[in-house]
């Protein structure tokens, strides 16, 4: 990624597309949302951090808001979403994942550690331990911003029953099992709809 | 480079984090070793970070900012990305993936002999889950030529090789290979004649399902 004037200027450019849902309310760029977390992770920008906050913190209780029906539960995770998202800003790499998808896994982790009490044995791409990946061809620069925007218009062309086996699988925090149940569908429908999108999803990520 | 993975479906489970603590384990110690997994569970992920990223608002209480940014009065600086390593480490020891050192407190494949093990003739286990845990996480060391003990589970059973290789319904097993069998798996691992295998086991009891997740049909994707 270029300069952090660089990454405004392309936000700007692709920041307002028609891709964004009508009627939201912010629109949100991921280039614009890796300008901030690079700010904040490489000069502790606080500033950064309270418009990454404003941008992310409503879409994390959303997530949150699945697994518990209590308001102030889930405010209480979104703080500590959003504190670590503070404290392990050195981990961000915008190489490896977009800002939202490292927003994800943190607010995964949170709901796994804190609602379920139960720990989630980490992988730290950092580990020494790690068999390591074929080297990156140098020449192939993928764009994750762009890509995340992608990923948005194939959710929003999934037909509305794999939308919704995805929903309470990511949001929902429920096993294939679990969704069978919930909601009174054979569990091979289940995960035959889980693989059509998660397939349809996979095809637009390989384009990169 | 590991050739038995785990199937798709728990690993698409493991993105989500809708797994058992213990099966979570086996899965992230896995794909510490298999990059073929590790890159398709990033895949996964970011398809959990656009739904993130396509989320509709919720508003969020006024003090939580201000919580937030008074807590980061109180931090210093920022945690370390960097895992400890043992530094005395000797020739040819091997560290062991970090998801599983952080669970059995066992640093590399030698420090395992520290650990608390039940033996038999040819065939030692530690059991490291909690007696309360429904998922129980053990780990098996079996000598050469021997076979696992026949075992009977309702559930799920993952087994994934640390040390050597044993040959079950998916053929022949070796380091970072993950096998799965479920209930109806006719499962009798063997050991190979040429070394003996430690392996880390993990038994997922069958899901009790209960009537708590009423909310979950709420539309939040704002697409």
């Amino acid at each position: 990624m270029g300069s952090l004037y660089g990454s405004i200027e392309i936000s700007r450019r692709f920041g307002h597309g028609d891709i964004m849902a009508a009627g939201s309310r912010n629109t949100l760029s991921a280039q614009y949302l890796e300008s901030l977390m690079l700010s904040v992770r490489d000069d502790a920008d606080r500033s950064a951090f309270v418009e990454l906050f404003e941008l992310m913190a409503p879409r994390v209780k959303s997530f949150i808001l699945q697994g518990t029906t209590q308001d102030h539960v889930a405010d209480d995770l979104t703080q500590e979403v959003m504190t670590r998202v503070w404290t392990r800003r050195a981990q961000y790499d915008p190489a490896k994942a977009a800002v939202s998808t490292w927003i994800y896994t943190i607010a995964r982790n949170v709901r796994i550690d804190l609602f379920r009490k139960e720990k989630r044995h980490q992988l730290d791409e950092h580990d020494p331990a790690l068999q390591p990946q074929a080297p990156a061809d140098p020449d192939r620069q993928v764009d994750l911003g762009r890509q995340t925007q992608e990923l948005k218009e194939a959710l929003s062309a999934l037909p509305e029953e794999q939308l919704t086996v995805l929903k309470l699988s990511y949001f929902g925090g429920l096993s294939h099992q679990e969704i069978a149940v919930q909601t009174g569908t054979p569990g091979g429908t289940v995960k035959s709809r889980i693989r059509l999108a998660l397939k349809k999803l996979r095809s637009v990520l390989k384009e990169y | 480079m590991p050739k038995v993975h785990p199937t798709e479906e728990l690993l698409n489970d493991y993105a989500a984090g809708t797994l058992s603590e213990g099966v979570s384990l086996a899965i992230a110690t896995h794909i510490a070793m298999c990059p073929q997994c590790r890159g398709h569970v990033s895949e996964l992920e970011a398809i959990g970070g656009s739904m993130l990223f396509s989320a509709v608002e919720t508003p969020v209480g006024s003090q939580v900012l201000e919580n937030v940014l008074a807590q980061l009065e109180d931090i210093q600086g920022v945690s370390d990305a960097k895992p400890s390593l043992p530094r005395d480490l000797k020739n040819q020891d091997i560290i062991l993936p970090n998801p599983l050192r952080d669970y059995l407190g066992a640093k590399t494949l030698r420090e395992l002999d520290h650990l608390n093990w039940t033996n038999l003739p040819g065939y030692s286990e530690y059991v490291a889950s909690d007696r309360s845990d429904k998922t129980k996480v053990r780990l098996l060391r079996v000598a050469a030529g021997m076979t696992l003990p026949q075992h009977t589970h309702e559930g799920l059973e993952l087994t994934l090789i640390l040390k050597g290789s044993f040959s079950d319904h998916n053929g022949t097993c070796g380091v970072g290979d993950l096998s799965v069998a479920d209930p109806a798996t006719d499962h009798a691992p063997s050991v190979d004649r040429t070394g003996e295998c430690i392996c880390l086991a993990v038994t997922d009891a069958p899901l009790r399902l209960t009537g708590r997740f009423g909310r979950m049909l709420n539309p939040f994707l704002d697409l």
